[in-house]
């Protein structure tokens, strides 16, 4: 889709052609990305962007030459504006497929499936009371404990003029091979088309929630009452305390170790472990710590 | 197995010891192996299972039609009520008086996970949960199997908030008081009367004493003693907290570290 064929007044300051719509981090190539900030918009020049901006007029100069541009002030309000009239449009947006689930899945009888673009691979336990909704795929060996909620809406939302508006989700959740999710879990659906994708071989404990478009490491262990902010973008074998926070767009090394009620606010790098409210170094933490003891 | 308190101790025991934790591990996870094959597969050997009862539900006891209750293993006790969309899962005994709030999950997994280089082994729960006489559970809780033997117990006349989180081999005491979204890890001793505030964590293996009071948003990493205060993340005592931030806000310091 191009730029200048998005109705609704936009102000396109240069013309480009996007395949998809993304945030911070969690970018793709091709996508139409909002910037809020100078750090992201030097972070996806240096990384071989190709693809379309919204942008405030005071950062436009650092926009490489060849990536399209939207300006405004308010980037992601705007960005959230483009995307519910697209997909009210209904053209840009994939349609949600027929439901294909494998015979040897396990389902449990009180498990509710949504009627339209639910995937469910081969041996997956779906227990009672589960829900996997719109725009979900488990693949093989996947387990959905009680009470879980996959694909959930996310309540993304923006302010158009004086009223909030929600964000219309339009994206889904995947679930890759040997992931165990238990009791009363939420992971939401992706808002701007993609998905939430949870790695492979990641387990969950109860009560976890799971914001949009976030993405759990390969072989990642989620604690109990833990919550995965929007965009978070987290490396492999990571270990999320119980009952911490990690803000949305915060990135996670690989190895990352957070500890009980931690609440991460910054990215972290690999094989660093960190605690508190907000989150600093665990060595320091506990030096100073001793100081109140 | 050891009883959750002695385990504690010998963990810590063998933490300071690193070459004897080492083997501990391979121990464990040999262990592991075993249970999971032996225990945890249906057609073990395994003397009278609970799962092969069928479920009793005593007289006066109200289940949600919407509510899911296990055609086996499981026992309700008199004049309970089990809310809309509960879910009681096999292994699981619920004493006469109990409410079980809507959306509870009694008796799912516990979490305890062993890393074998790529592969992750989880241990299969073989144990039960119990919840005792006329304790009150709102909407959303979850209760762990225990992981081995033994039940995950909830003391009598126990008041548990939404969306609380017991974990594994827990053990709380009679007449507790445990607020909204608190979460309650591995094989911890809750004693009897004790108060954990609202959306606080409790660390595995510790000891929570009768009658101590784990306030709003605490991170408890340490045991609490008997009627003992705490505060603040991670937790230490109530008072010293209190002085601590006095003292910095005195000082003009920025906020409690």
């Amino acid at each position: 889709m191009k730029l200048s064929d998005i109705k609704g007044g936009h102000r396109v300051e240069r013309d480009g052609e996007f395949l998809s719509i993304a945030e911070m981090p969690r970018w793709r190539s091709g996508a139409l990305v909002p910037i809020t900030d100078a750090t992201q918009i030097d972070r996806l020049s240096r990384s071989n962007f190709h693809g379309c901006v919204v942008i405030s007029k005071t950062l436009l100069p650092k926009v490489p030459k060849d990536v399209g541009v939207i300006v405004s002030d308010r980037s992601f309000e705007e960005l959230c504006e483009i995307h519910n009239d697209i997909v009210k449009e209904g053209s840009f947006y994939k349609p949600l497929v027929e439901n294909v689930i494998d015979c040897s899945a396990e389902i449990h009888q009180t498990a509710v499936i949504s009627g339209k673009g639910v995937r469910i691979g081969k041996r997956c336990i779906i227990g009672p009371k589960a829900m996997i909704l719109e725009g979900s795929t488990l693949e093989d060996d996947a387990v959905i404990g009680p009470g879980a909620v996959i694909g959930n809406e996310d309540p993304l939302s923006f302010r158009k003029g004086s009223a909030l508006e929600k964000a219309l989700s339009s994206g889904g959740v995947i679930i890759r091979k040997d992931v165990e999710i238990h009791a009363n879990c939420n992971v939401s659906r992706a808002v701007f088309g993609g998905s939430t994708e949870i790695g492979a071989g990641a387990k969950f404990d109860n009560l976890i929630s799971i914001g949009q478009n976030a993405k759990v490491g390969e072989r990642s262990f989620l604690a109990a009452c833990a919550s995965i902010g929007s965009n978070v973008d987290m490396g492999e074998e990571v270990w999320i305390g119980p009952n911490s926070t990690v803000s949305s767009g915060v990135t996670l090394g690989d190895k990352a170790y957070v500890t009980i009620g931690a609440v991460v606010v910054g990215d972290v790098g690999q094989g660093k472990k960190v605690t508190g409210n907000p989150a600093i170094d665990h060595d320091i933490f506990i030096e100073r710590l001793k100081k109140m003891r | 197995m050891l009883p959750p308190d002695m385990k504690a101790s010998f963990v810590h025991w063998l933490r300071r010891r690193k070459s004897l934790f080492r083997i501990a591990k391979k121990v464990q996870s040999a262990y592991v192996f075993l249970h999971n094959h032996v225990h945890a597969d249906p057609n073990s050997l395994r003397k009278r299972p609970l799962l092969a009862r069928r479920t009793r539900i005593g007289e006066g006891t109200v289940v949600d039609p919407t509510a899911f209750v296990s055609e086996t293993g499981v026992r309700i006790g008199r004049n309970c009520r089990i809310g809309p969309s509960a879910v009681i899962l096999a292994h699981s005994i619920i004493e006469d008086d109990a409410e079980i709030g809507p959306g509870c999950v009694v008796g799912s997994q516990g979490f305890v996970l062993l890393r074998k280089g790529l592969r992750t082994v989880a241990v299969k729960s073989t144990g039960g949960v119990r919840i005792g006489r006329g304790v009150k559970v709102e909407a959303n809780s979850c209760f762990d199997r225990a992981t081995f033997r033994g039940r995950t117990e909830v003391g009598d006349r126990t008041i548990i908030g939404p969306a609380v989180h017991i974990a594994h081999d827990v053990r709380t005491g009679a007449d507790c008081r445990i607020a909204i979204q608190a979460m309650v890890a591995g094989q911890v001793a809750i004693g009897d009367g004790a108060l954990i505030g609202h959306d606080s964590s409790i660390s595995h293996f510790l000891e929570i004493g009768r009658g101590a009071v784990v306030k709003d948003s605490a991170v408890v990493t340490k045991n609490v003693d008997d009627g003992q205060v705490v505060e603040g993340n991670f937790a230490i005592d109530s008072a010293k907290f209190r002085k601590f931030m006095e003292s910095n806000a005195a000082s003009g310091g920025a906020g409690s570290r």
